[in-house]
């Protein structure tokens, strides 16, 4: 399987923080909250397009709401697979990192 | 206003267009949850900070998204092109007799378009090249009350002094220059002698025109008398790598010699400018060479070509009515004429006035040549429609797997025109191939002058390309739509697919096809006809073995009557005759006063074509005398007095007996009828015969024509040369067979001829490779019925008929579509003519068996095959 981009990564995430709650408007607002970055309104679909097709969210259709014109939200939820490659990730960028870190606050230390 | 703005923010509704432009680009759920949210985001924007700014971000937003969501979408189209495109190339190689056929179709349509494309371009680009080009105008005449000659109601020509009086009293005239051409001058500098063509203009024709000088200044170079502006390629001949400016060319003109002196440089005149010369020489030259009054011109005299340029602004309608009344002060004469002002570019394909400047084509030749390769186009799209759609039930477990694995109908449709995209662009490379080896042929063939280089611009990569989707869609579209509505089940079944209402468009395909060739195999036969009528047809004079020689030398003038005698002396030259003009080319139109009474109400005045010629002439051309005597030079008086008429002449002068009645004309201050001639054709045969007199002038004029002896012929050539030379003319000797140039009136004609020769082959060349497609694929779907039917005991040839049958049947109905179609058509072309041949019906009988007959040949390649087939192979799965 193809390694996640950043992009993808960060989605992934919020999807799962989220819970119940994911859907489009949602998962810009919560990249916003986390990580202060303002993404354009485009930006997120082609990513959660890629995610759907390895299968690790799943997509469900809501209700139709009215503040959305009368269309139906858009849930999507962390599948098994989709959480088990969160943990590689996670795993892999704990050894990654593993080490670094102390050099890092050293030099911050210093200057 | 307030109001308004209330409402709007107590229920926002989000503006329409988001939702329009992602239903273009994206796909039901998609589309679905992402305008939802966009919609959302906005209502809560346009709560918090006014409607406005919402739509704002929105606008954005949507902006923003569309490259986006493209590039998601096309991703993986691409990918599937990929795969698309490798099963093409799969397909094409494994069945390579079949690609060659509708790939070869496909490239000589293409072909054929792309030339006849390009020599439209380049006849549409005549006199695009002047900077000023929309502000320049040609002055010419257009008679109200009758015609000029040869039946034409324009005269590119008017009185030269129009040019003074227009400048001094229209302010809208920017510029005016006049035109007279100088047509095979002779040059002369140290020792070398050459013929160039010129003009002879004012000085603002080089600020009118964008003729750039590369050398000498454009506001003096034609000011003063006697001074040239010269080519480069002429300023090379003449004076090799020296610089011509300053120095001189000698210019003989009548009995005496001019110094021209060089002013400046030109760079090539463009082939496509209808101006065409090699020098310009300055009009005011002619204070010199013809005196002052003929420089300033006289208004009875209609000779001179006037150029204006209009200052911006001005209605070119509004200043041409302006005219006759300007006309008719100057010359206290009314004259029932208006003139026209001939925007510079459309000289070229729109003028047909009486004395061109230069010869022009016709727009209707260029509207013809686009339906033809047009026609070419469509009937080579059709032709794969059938070829491709033929193949079908071959790839019907191709789609039917596709469609079981999940491929929407539009996906498949996609797949075959990016096939139909890629064939386009695959018979695109063949047919530039084919361009460029037969494009110098082409030229020639069509226009000796033009130059056209393929891709001369950037565009023309882009019209290519364009080509290759228009012909891709177009061929590309049917077979799509047909192949994709194919039923897995059944597709997938094997075996043949019978899809009875499409089969019969195809058929219809055909019949389009044929049409279009029968209907151009009828058009080639009927011009060949009328030029074979044309060429047998008596005109009234002898075409063979007539020699002439062209003198245009003064020196050679002197000694006219020397030099007749000592050629016929040659045993092998039988009778010489001068002449201003040929027979078959008689042009100006002379006024005579005629015995009194015959047209009272006229002053007895007759107009007919005119021109003088010696005793010979009659003899030389064989034309016959009906009564009365020739003319003979043993009478002191017989050029003021006698006159020869033609029998239409005698007939509209109405007399009983011609000969002896007064007929005074030009030369002929005394002049009385003593001859009438037989009717002969003096013009082309588009035109009528119409009233002439002949008046008599010995030992003079332009044309020198000898009846020779067929044997011997170069010696004789030789000795004319040498009688010739033996006087130092100036030019050089030139000479031509009469027949020649009488084919030449024709030369249009019959190249309109061999080029419909040319594309009906082709047309029914590409239409049998379409019923070859067509035919392969029904007489596949029945090989189980052919088995059966021989096992029956049908016979050989039974099964022939039977399969031949179907298609003859097409085609028999395409001659009832192409028969009114080519006879409509010819008939118009033929009206061209005066003299016609009647449209048989054979004709029709002809091209319509041809066309049967190539697609019975055509068809029975393939039912001889299915006919002779083995039943057990066909019917061993059953």
């Amino acid at each position: 399987m193809k390694p996640l981009t950043r992009i993808e990564e960060i989605i992934l995430l919020c999807i799962l923080k989220l819970g119940n709650e994911a859907y489009g408007v949602r998962i810009r607002e919560r990249i916003l909250n986390d990580i202060g970055e303002k993404w354009s309104f485009a930006s997120i679909y082609p990513p959660l397009e890629n995610l759907k097709r390895q299968g690790l969210v799943q997509r469900t259709k809501g209700n139709p709401s009215p503040e959305r014109g009368g269309k139906s939200k858009y849930f999507y939820r962390v599948t098994k697979a989709g959480k088990r490659a969160l943990i590689t990730i996670h795993e892999s960028r704990r050894k990654i990192w593993m080490g670094a870190e102390e050099i890092l606050w050293e030099i911050n230390g210093k200057k | 206003m307030g109001n308004k703005r209330k409402k709007i923010t107590k229920s926002p509704s989000p503006p329409r267009f988001a939702g329009f432009i992602f239903r273009l680009l994206l796909k039901d759920d998609a589309y679905r949850e992402r305008t939802g949210d966009l919609e959302e985001i906005y209502v809560s924007i346009a709560k918090e900070r006014g409607a406005q700014h919402a739509a704002f971000w929105m606008l954005w937003e949507v902006i923003k998204s569309v490259p986006t969501f493209i590039k998601e979408s096309t991703q993986w189209r691409c990918i599937m092109l990929k795969n698309y495109l490798l099963i093409t190339f799969r397909n094409m190689k494994r069945h390579k007799a079949y690609s060659f056929v509708t790939i070869s179709g496909l490239a000589v349509g293409m072909a054929s378009f792309i030339l006849i494309m390009l020599f439209v371009r380049w006849e549409l680009s005549y006199d695009t090249f002047h900077e000023k080009g929309d502000l320049i105008y040609r002055v010419i005449v257009k008679s109200e009350s009758g015609t000029y000659n040869l039946g034409k109601t324009t005269m590119g020509v008017i009185p030269s002094p129009m040019a003074a009086t227009m400048t001094a009293e229209f302010p809208e005239l920017a510029r005016i220059t006049r035109v007279h051409r100088a047509r095979n001058c002779l040059f002369i500098h140290e020792d070398k002698k050459f013929e160039h063509n010129g003009l002879y203009v004012d000085p603002h024709f080089l600020k009118i025109f964008t003729f750039p000088l590369t050398k000498g200044n454009i506001e003096t170079a034609l000011q003063d008398p006697l001074t040239i502006v010269i080519t480069e390629a002429m300023g090379k001949k003449f004076f090799g790598n020296d610089d011509p400016i300053g120095k001189t060319l000698n210019f003989p003109y009548t009995d005496k010699y001019y110094d021209l002196k060089v002013t400046g440089i030109l760079k090539e005149v463009p082939k496509n400018s209808h101006l065409q010369f090699d020098c310009l020489i300055s009009l005011s030259s002619w204070k010199n060479l013809r005196g002052e009054t003929e420089y300033v011109g006289r208004w009875e005299n209609w000779n001179a070509f006037i150029y204006v340029e209009l200052n911006p602004g001005h209605n070119p309608l509004e200043f041409a009515k302006k005219l006759p009344p300007h006309l008719e002060k100057h010359t206290g004469r009314k004259q029932s004429i208006s003139f026209l002002l001939q925007p510079i570019k459309s000289i070229h394909l729109k003028s047909d006035a009486f004395i061109e400047i230069s010869e022009n084509n016709k727009m209707s030749t260029i509207y013809i040549l686009s339906c033809i390769a047009l026609i070419i186009l469509l009937i080579a799209c059709f032709n794969t429609i059938n070829l491709v759609t033929a193949r079908a039930s071959r790839r019907s477990r191709e789609i039917g797997i596709r469609k079981v694995v999940g491929a929407r109908r539009e996906q498949l449709i996609r797949q075959f025109l990016s096939e139909s995209i890629a064939l386009s662009l695959i018979a695109f490379m063949f047919s530039l191939i084919i361009v460029l080896t037969v494009l110098p042929t082409f030229c020639s063939f069509i226009d000796n002058k033009m130059e056209v280089q393929l891709f001369d611009h950037p565009a023309s990569i882009v019209r290519g390309l364009c080509l290759v989707f228009v012909v891709g869609i177009l061929a590309g579209t049917v077979p799509a739509l047909l192949m994709s509505s194919f039923r897995p089940v059944n597709a997938l079944r094997g075996g043949f697919l019978s899809i009875p209402g499409k089969y019969k468009a195809r058929n219809i395909l055909v019949m389009i096809q044929f049409s279009i060739s029968i209907t151009l195999i009828a058009s080639t036969l009927i011009i060949v006809r009328q030029m074979n009528y044309i060429r047998s047809k008596n005109m009234g004079y002898e075409r063979e073995q007539i020699l002439v020689v062209d003198i245009r030398d003064s020196q050679l003038r002197k000694h006219q009557a020397v030099i007749k005698n000592t050629i016929l002396k040659n045993p092998c030259i039988f009778n010489a005759a001068y002449s201003w003009a040929l027979p078959s080319d008689i042009v100006p139109r002379m006024g005579a006063t005629v015995e009194a009474g015959t047209f009272p109400e006229n002053n007895d005045r007759f107009i007919s074509y005119y021109t003088v010629v010696d005793q010979d002439y009659l003899n030389v051309y064989g034309i016959e005398l009906l009564s009365g005597r020739n003319f003979s030079d043993s009478f002191a008086l017989e050029s003021q007095e006698a006159v020869i008429i033609n029998e239409t002449a005698a007939r509209q002068l109405g007399w009983e007996n011609p000969l002896g009645k007064k007929y005074q004309c030009w030369a002929a201050e005394n002049g009385r009828i003593i001859g009438v001639v037989k009717d002969f054709h003096f013009h082309s045969l588009h035109q009528k015969i119409e009233p002439l007199a002949l008046g008599f002038k010995p030992n003079d004029g332009r044309f020198l024509s000898l009846k020779i002896s067929p044997l011997k012929l170069k010696e004789t050539v030789g000795y004319i040369k040498k009688t010739i030379e033996s006087y130092h003319p100036n030019y050089p000797f030139t000479y031509f067979f009469f027949n020649d140039a009488f084919n030449d009136m024709y030369i249009s004609e019959k190249k309109l001829g061999t080029l419909f020769g040319i594309f009906s082959v082709l047309a029914v060349l590409i239409a049998c490779l379409g019923l070859l497609g067509l035919a392969s694929f029904s007489i596949e779907s029945r090989t189980k019925e052919v088995g059966i039917r021989k096992v029956l005991g049908a016979s050989l040839p039974g099964i022939f008929v039977l399969l031949t049958k179907e298609f003859v049947k097409w085609v028999v109905l395409a001659n009832i579509i192409a028969w009114p179609v080519a006879f409509y058509a010819m008939k118009k072309w033929q009206n061209h003519f005066a003299y016609q041949t009647d449209i048989r019906l054979f004709i029709f009988f002809l091209s319509g068996l041809m066309a049967a007959v190539i697609a019975v040949l055509t068809v029975s390649l393939q039912s001889i095959k299915a006919a002779k087939a083995n039943p057990v192979d066909s019917l061993q799965y059953e």
